[in-house]
């Protein structure tokens, strides 16, 4: 007996020595995973700096990194690239929120009455794969070459992930959890706002950020093809006048913005979610 | 499929009643159908007293994932109603001082188990069901947590209707035991005279469980 307790008390140190290490482990794992994704950003830059200087490309064709970065400059001075940010992050908040809302009381709605998917599943499958995109002669002709097309093209593109997710994860809400709230008298309402909800959280969260996404991309699409500004103008506008600089640095833009906007919405899930639910998901 | 027929129970008014019986031969029906969790085809049920609030301890601990040891317990409780010294003696009470913070992956599956008792007596129902609750605890835990039980008994008019394997569980625990067997009563034991807490060597209990070895 006496032994046991002694290799119990035994076992417990060691766990909390292990424990020490991991996350001492865990620090340094996340300098050395950091100096390898700064390390080949670094190397992809001067790859491009080398190939430009050698002039096996016409600089049409491959503008050097220092003439995009002073093409970044000139707009960033004369204001032009924030105007086009701030319209393109304008339509994509206004529709990713519009899209949101009616996933959400859909979702709701399908989550809670998984029957009735019989009455709309096949219109959803069949409106998933038709591609945003392709709707803009219509929406062009219906709604004009005004905010209301782009919107819409957004709310298209980013409503099928939140909804089906939304779905999801309300359906798939544990019945023996359930039933702990009906042993403890809920209504169906407190059932749906205790259990089923937070339940589904990190689905409805998931489902939000690749619908952010997914509006990110619908929304440059759109502007390149019906558009007086917005960063899918900038560029397409840039082609037309031959200034492939300008496009680069639209491109960057882009990316960029996009990568901050889902940097800030996992941080916020992080924020928002935690404890068993931090795990379900990365 | 019939689960349960010809069954006729009474509770007593106050105190633990053990419900024994092979797997399958209707004890969680039994429980399910007492907390209004499964409709029954035929019969009736009288619950004495005026609420309507059931209790229930699962087989499993069933905590919400993303809620603290803490909101766990307080889960079935109104916001006006919850008690912070109460709630914290309940949690010093089931062994899990210093770990109210804590999330239910964070546990292990006996400390779970008792989250899960602890939200069921902080409840505060009359009438408590519980579905072999100690199952998962090791043996020393679950010594505590049936003299615990006793002790919430003692102090505390509730009904209380323990599902449980184990024989010896059932003689330690139970005011009245019932055998069960293929979906009716087999046989009832009347264990109030005998006083807490019961020595299992003693030649009454080692009849009565020769007893009820032989009706299952």
């Amino acid at each position: 007996m006496k032994n046991r307790a002694k290799m119990k008390t035994h076992g417990k140190r060691n766990g909390h020595g292990r424990i020490k290490a991991s996350s001492g482990l865990k620090k340094d794992s996340v300098w050395r995973d950091r100096c390898k994704s700064w390390g080949v950003t670094l190397g992809i830059l001067i790859l491009w700096f080398a190939v430009s200087k050698t002039g096996i490309w016409s600089s049409y064709v491959l503008p050097s990194p220092e003439r995009v970065w002073i093409s970044f400059l000139a707009m960033v001075r004369s204001g032009v690239l924030f105007v086009h940010i701030w319209d393109s992050f304008a339509r994509v908040f206004t529709g990713f929120w519009i899209a949101f809302l009616i996933a959400f009381c859909l979702g709701i709605l399908a989550g809670i009455k998984p029957s009735a998917s019989a009455y709309y599943n096949h219109i959803v499958e069949f409106m998933r794969n038709v591609p945003p995109l392709s709707l803009i002669p219509l929406l062009i002709l219906w709604f004009g070459i005004g905010e209301t097309s782009k919107i819409i093209i957004i709310v298209l593109a980013s409503f099928f992930p939140m909804f089906l997710n939304i779905k999801k994860g309300l359906a798939s809400c544990d019945p023996k959890l359930l039933e702990v709230g009906s042993s403890l008298n809920f209504t169906p309402w407190q059932k749906f706002c205790r259990i089923m909800l937070p339940n589904a959280l990190p689905d409805i969260l998931i489902g939000m950020r690749v619908g952010l996404g997914y509006s990110w991309r619908a929304i440059i699409g759109a502007e390149m093809i019906a558009a007086a500004s917005g960063l899918g103008y900038l560029i397409l506008d840039s082609q037309q006048m031959s200034r492939s600089d300008k496009v680069i640095v639209g491109i960057f833009v882009i990316g960029i913005v996009g990568y901050c906007c889902d940097l800030l919405f996992s941080l916020a899930i992080k924020k928002i979610a935690h404890g068993g639910v931090s795990d379900s998901w990365s | 499929m019939t689960v349960l027929t010809g069954l006729n129970l009474a509770l007593a008014e106050q105190g633990i009643t053990v419900v024994v019986g092979k797997s399958g031969c209707g004890k969680t029906t039994l429980l399910r159908i007492l907390a209004g969790l499964e409709c029954m085809d035929h019969g009736e049920i009288h619950i004495p007293g005026s609420s309507q609030k059931i209790g229930m301890v699962f087989q499993e601990p069933r905590l919400m994932p993303w809620l603290t040891v803490w909101k766990n317990i307080i889960f079935g409780q109104k916001k006006d109603e919850i008690r912070q010294e109460k709630i914290q003696k309940l949690i010093n009470t089931v062994g899990l001082t210093g770990f109210e913070k804590a999330y239910p992956n964070q546990l292990s599956g006996g400390m779970q188990q008792r989250v899960s008792l602890a939200r069921a007596l902080a409840y505060d129902a009359e009438l408590i069901l519980m579905d072999e609750p100690f199952a998962a605890l090791d043996h020393f835990t679950r010594e505590i947590m049936q003299q615990e039980l006793l002790r919430i008994d003692s102090v505390s008019r509730k009904i209380t209707v323990f599902v449980t394997h184990s024989i010896d569980e059932a003689l330690l625990l139970g005011q009245k035991i019932v055998v069960m067997g293929k979906g009716n009563v087999r046989a009832e034991y009347d264990l109030s005279p005998y006083a807490y807490p019961r020595d299992l060597l003693s030649d009454q209990l080692i009849n009565i469980k020769k007893s009820i070895l032989g009706k299952l």
